[in-house]
């Protein structure tokens, strides 16, 4: 430890606990990202755009600019699969949703639309929701077999009717009058019952029977409105022949369309000129069909030509959509018209979602981008894909000052003397272009005393004067890339569609180079990637790759200094990607089914070690952590208030490995060396309730292990417990003399010692702040289930808090308070203030070039960015720092002195000549 | 607003008629200081037992909710706001009534706090604080300060007392500085070896004796003797 760091040392110690962002630098420091996640059901008006997503997001979208007006996570209420999304009048929209458990209960609630505030809300058994039709109240078909009529305005049932035996529901429609229950049954095939709508009792006892043949057919398609329903499907054995039946229809004709070519999909939808169906073919081409339907004769009216475009029907009007352009088309007996054509820029991406309205259309792209655009153009984009994050990390940009490249340097040192000079001349002419903005800048800078002062510019790869700008590179679940730029809010840098051109993303990781980052597939494909640009270097397949192997996760080591970076497949092969291999023997370990295992590489084999196992099968292993090889130690011990130290057991191989009890309800923690396999400590906790769904959160630290998990007993609460490890319990003991921790000598079992807090909230991570030098204190982050993110410093969680006692002046020299198991209640601790950050899974850390300050990411549906200073913001000027008032001070002691200087020196000479004036 | 809450009232009798387990509350919407409060449609509220949980969102009036189909059990219900904090609620569902207590946080779920209404009211205690807040420069804090008060007294003395001495008859003089000489130990006139220690133990001793004393003890309690 040198001096500098000694007396930093004495700073941080004193640093107090409680500590909070500054109203000021609130939403100047952090930005956060709102998404919603891959639409699955959308409801387009002039208005609103209300969306249901796969994440289980409830929102309500400008439909002028895109952002959401409200949203309600409803993770554990609805379903997307089993769900409809549907308007209940005109402020009001309607969820019907599947709850997860089982499936059997069914979901329904009504929203206002502007406001997002519940109006009613209701539990039906029965089953998932088949269908739902709104005729005024809501009628709602179970999986069950059961339809129910309840109040538009109160969700209360007005009645129940069930199906006959051997009847499966299939789909609804009702009418102010009557309600079709659609249903298919082994010897009658399709058909429909008609129940009242006042009554719930059937209008006459016949089964309606729609096509005898179709009684396998699993789904109908159906789409109301203009004043007929229409429902449509196929029967398999049938060619590829398309029937329909009006529903509003009397007579109950059934027609049969014959596409005019194979196709993959069609939607049939009811216009004021006929019935639309809209195909896509096997190609990929897709085309419209216009029929007119008078009494039971189905006539063909018009054809489009097949494209490559999207056609879709909005509001009785034919859209085509192509990546240039889109079209509102009026198709007739004399082929397709264009009505209206706009260029508009759409992403290249294949379309995957298409919902029109009779104003716009809102679309979909697999690369993860919607777009909701009408027949002038674009009017927002939103980018979903970074909703579903895989991996991310953190990418340093160049410094500035940095313009000189390697090559120059080389150039300047090597060439003859007259040609460097002219050169560096040439050099120094072009950098005075910067001139005037540096001197612009460095006034501004000297006036305000901030460094912010000078915007960095966004399109640059320059970082700021203290590091805080990165980007942050994100691999997302559609194959694409993004960079965020932290210093601009987020804004994305660049970004990269289907990077590994259509394998699954299963890591990204940084290169040899620190601007380069290696992106592997789940396929064995891999791309090296400038992280600063986005360019794709080089993509290739990792050879000798085995035939049905998958890439499960990246595996780096450190031999030498040398870093080497391999995928490890399911098959247990390793897979070096940057050419070389470690010439020496290393060693992993891996979870796989409910066991560790430890593996050696060597002479470019895999050979497992050892297997460490559960105490009995029904442990499960909800979570594990290593340390973040990059954390760096400062002090091998801990000095206590008489000055003898406690040496840390810094063992950089402990894995900590958790694991639930499913019938006990019960919770153990092991930690095990992952080279060794030896077990080096094990907590079970066997007594309390815990929560085995949500699991044990754990992070591992310098010398510390951190693991929470919610439990019924003794008290209810989230605990969260500290495992602090020391080379022996013995002061001034230490067993490991090298610089370097082995794995394989001898040393004792290290001494721990435990503590357990209490937390108010329910944790979902932990992660750990890692600052530059490893000087600062560290911080724990954890994610919350109420959508907040709080910090806990590490200093609190001390195992060495005195109990029940005031701490004594030698504890008090250490920085202990007495214990007291309430942790987190302040509101100070959540870094994250109001920004309702939803559906965390991880948070990231990166030092900036100040050793105080540590920038922090979390991703999972939202992302959030701050910064935080776990020990003060010692090494940066505070903000609340006058200027103006220092130099007023100076001053005024100048006029002091000028005034006090000749008073002094009167009074010394009258003293020396003895006179008293 | 009043139809919301008509439709809300026929709602609650309806869900109590349906099943036994269904709980209403409302958040109270005014708070001590007189402050009417307005919860947004993104307040949630949970309630949480072992194995279950269930959420819900307030109403359309701005502070009601209402859970259906809860099932028998002890449960803990909380308030998820950005704005506002509350206490952590008890709630124990049986067949024939619903009991609420106060919990206290950090004690076993068995000790129960006081009894609370039913239907559930609600009140933050307290708004949401995340910020700290940076101190300006301030002339009356300033002002306020008594170091400041201290040092400008004194400097006033620097200036006024001489006057004071002045304005005295030289008699009176001598035999104010006399007094003086005969209150002040001789230790404070000498503050070359003046011993704080026993100064303040209120030993009398002359300042050359007691300076000898002081440093016996020292060498023979002090940290030389341990090195040895």
């Amino acid at each position: 430890m040198n001096v500098r760091a000694l007396s930093l040392f004495l700073i941080l110690v004193t640093a107090s606990f409680v500590r909070a962002l500054f109203a000021d630098e609130a939403f100047v420091v952090d930005w956060h990202i709102r998404s919603i996640g891959s639409i699955y059901s959308a409801l387009v008006s002039p208005d609103s755009v209300a969306v249901f997503s796969e994440s289980s997001v409830l929102a309500s979208l400008d439909p002028i600019n895109g952002t959401i007006r409200w949203r309600h996570w409803l993770d554990e209420s609805a379903v997307p699969q089993h769900s409809h999304l549907i308007r209940l009048d005109s402020s009001a929209i309607l969820l019907i949703a599947a709850t997860p458990a089982d499936a059997s209960i069914t979901h329904i609630a009504a929203w206002i639309e502007d406001s997002g505030y519940l109006v009613w809300e209701a539990y039906l058994s029965g089953g998932a929701p088949v269908g739902v039709s709104v005729a005024g109240d809501v009628y709602v078909l179970l999986s069950g077999g059961m339809v129910q009529r309840l109040s538009r305005r109160t969700g209360s049932e007005v009645w129940e009717y069930s199906l006959p035996e051997g009847h499966y529901p299939v789909d609804i429609v009702a009418s102010k009058q009557s309600v079709s229950v659609i249903t298919r049954k082994q010897d009658k095939g399709l058909g429909y019952f008609i129940v009242g709508a006042e009554s719930g009792e059937l209008a006459s006892d016949n089964l309606v029977v729609i096509d005898k043949n179709a009684a396998a057919v699993p789904s109908v398609a159906k789409t109301e409105g203009h004043g007929s329903d229409i429902i449509s499907w196929t029967v398999p054995g049938e060619g590829g022949s398309i029937k329909f039946a009006n529903l509003s229809d009397t007579a109950m004709s059934v027609y049969t369309i014959d596409p005019k070519a194979p196709y993959a999909s069609f939607s049939l939808t009811s216009t004021s000129t006929g019935i639309v169906a809209t195909l896509a073919g096997l190609d990929g081409r897709s085309w419209a069909e216009l029929y007119s339907t008078s009494g039971s004769k189905l006539r063909l009216v018009g054809v489009t030509s097949p494209t490559e475009s999207t056609i879709a029907v909005g509001a009785g009007k034919l859209f085509e959509i192509s990546k240039g352009s889109i079209s509102r088309l009026a198709l007739g007996s004399d082929g397709a018209n264009v009505e209206s054509r706009t260029e508009v820029g759409l992403p290249s991406s294949p379309i995957e979602f298409l919902t029109c309205s009779s104003s716009a259309c809102l679309v979909g792209f697999k690369n993860g981008e919607y777009v909701l655009a009408n027949i002038t153009g674009v009017t927002w984009t939103r980018d979903e894909s970074i909703a579903d994050v895989v991996s991310a990390l953190f990418v340093e940009l160049e410094e500035e000052g940095e313009s000189l490249s390697l090559g120059e340097v080389l150039f300047e040192e090597n060439a003859a003397p007259l040609q460097a000079y002219i050169h560096r001349v040439k050099r120094h002419w072009n950098a005075l272009a910067g001139l005037p903005q540096y001197v612009v800048g460095f006034f501004q800078r000297f006036m305000s005393g901030d460094y912010d002062a000078v915007p960095v510019d966004p399109n640059s790869t320059v970082t700021d004067t203290f590091g805080f700008r990165k980007f942050i590179v994100l691999a997302t679940t559609k194959g694409g890339l993004r960079a965020l730029d932290t210093a601009h809010s987020g804004a994305f840098a660049w970004k990269v569609d289907d990077v590994l051109e259509s394998d699954v993303v299963v890591g990204i990781v940084h290169g040899d180079a620190k601007d380069k980052l290696y992106v592997v597939g789940k396929f064995g494909t891999v791309a090296y990637i400038n992280a600063l640009t986005g360019k794709i270097v080089t993509i290739s397949k990792i050879a000798d790759f085995g035939l049905g192997d998958k890439v499960e996760s990246v595996v780096t080591f450190v031999d030498d200094g040398v870093q080497y970076i391999s995928a490890w497949t399911a098959h247990g092969q390793l897979h070096f990607l940057n050419g070389s291999s470690p010439s020496k023997s290393v060693y992993f370990s891996k979870v796989i089914d409910n066991a560790v295992v430890g593996y050696i590489y060597k002479e470019d084999r895999v050979i497992p070690t050892w297997r460490f196992t559960l105490p009995t099968s029904s442990y499960k292993i909800t979570s594990f952590a290593s340390r973040d090889p990059d954390d760096k130690t400062v002090s091998v011990g801990r000095v206590l208030g008489d000055r003898s130290v406690l040496y840390k057991y810094l063992n950089p191989h402990i894995l900590a490995v958790a694991a639930v009890h499913e019938d006990t309800k019960s919770a153990a923690v092991f930690l095990i060396d992952d080279v060794s396999g030896r077990l080096l400590y094990s907590s079970f906790h066997d007594d309390e309730v815990v929560d085995t769904a949500a699991g044990v959160k754990l992070v591992v630290g310098e010398h510390w292990v951190v693991y929470s998990y919610w439990s019924e007993l003794a008290t209810r609460g989230e605990k969260l417990v500290v495992l602090d490890l020391y080379e022996s319990d013995v002061r001034n003991e230490r067993w490991s003399n090298a610089q370097n921790f082995s794995s394989f000598t001898e040393t004792p079992l290290p001494f721990v010692q435990d503590q357990a807090y209490l937390f108010p909230e329910h944790i979902t991570s932990l992660a750990v702040s890692r600052s530059r030098f490893g000087i600062t204190n560290r911080d724990i982050i954890a994610t919350l289930d109420n959508a907040q993110i709080a910090v806990i410093p590490k200093r609190l969680l001390d195992a060495r808090r005195p109990i029940n006692r005031d701490p004594t002046n030698e504890e008090k020299e250490e920085g202990l308070v007495k214990y007291d198991a309430l942790v987190g209640d302040d509101k100070r601790f959540i870094i994250s203030h109001v920004f309702n950050v939803v559906g965390t899974k991880k948070t990231i850390c990166n030092p900036a070039y100040l050793e105080s300050t540590v920038l922090v990411f979390a991703y999972g549906l939202d992302l959030f960015f701050t910064r935080i200073t776990p020990s003060q913001p010692f090494d940066l000027l505070s903000k609340s720092f006058n200027k103006g008032q220092l130099l007023l001070t100076i001053f005024a002691l100048m006029v002091g002195v000028r005034f006090t200087g000749p008073m002094v020196r009167r009074k010394q000479l009258n003293i020396r000549w003895g006179t008293q004036n | 607003m009043l139809r919301w809450k008509l439709i809300l009232i026929a709602l609650f009798l309806l869900a109590h008629a349906v099943s036994a387990y269904s709980l209403r509350g409302f958040l109270g919407s005014t708070v001590p200081n007189g402050h009417h409060i307005t919860y947004s449609p993104t307040t949630e509220v949970i309630l949480r037992s072992a194995d279950a949980k269930y959420k819900t969102y307030i109403r359309a009036d701005g502070e009601s909710f209402v859970f259906l189909n809860v099932t028998a059990g002890s449960y803990a219900l909380s308030v998820n706001s950005a704005e506002h904090l509350f206490h952590t609620l008890r709630v124990d569902v049986a067949e024939s009534d619903v009991q609420v207590f106060l919990t206290h946080r950090g004690n076993e779920w068995e000790f129960k706090g006081p009894r609370q209404p039913y239907p559930i009211e609600l009140k933050p205690f307290a708004p949401a604080v995340y910020y700290q807040y940076r101190e300006g420069f301030n002339i009356l804090k300033l002002l306020k300060n008594p170091m400041l008060i201290i040092s400008l007294l004194t400097l006033g003395m620097v200036f006024v007392l001489p006057k004071i001495m002045d304005s005295l008859d030289p008699e009176q003089l001598k035999e104010i500085q006399q007094q003086q000489a005969k209150s002040v130990p001789s230790a404070i006139a000498n503050p070359m070896n003046f011993d704080v220690a026993s100064y303040l133990a209120g030993k009398s001793s002359g300042p050359s004796a007691s300076g000898s004393s002081a440093s016996q003890s020292n060498s023979a309690g002090g940290p030389r003797s341990r090195k040895s």
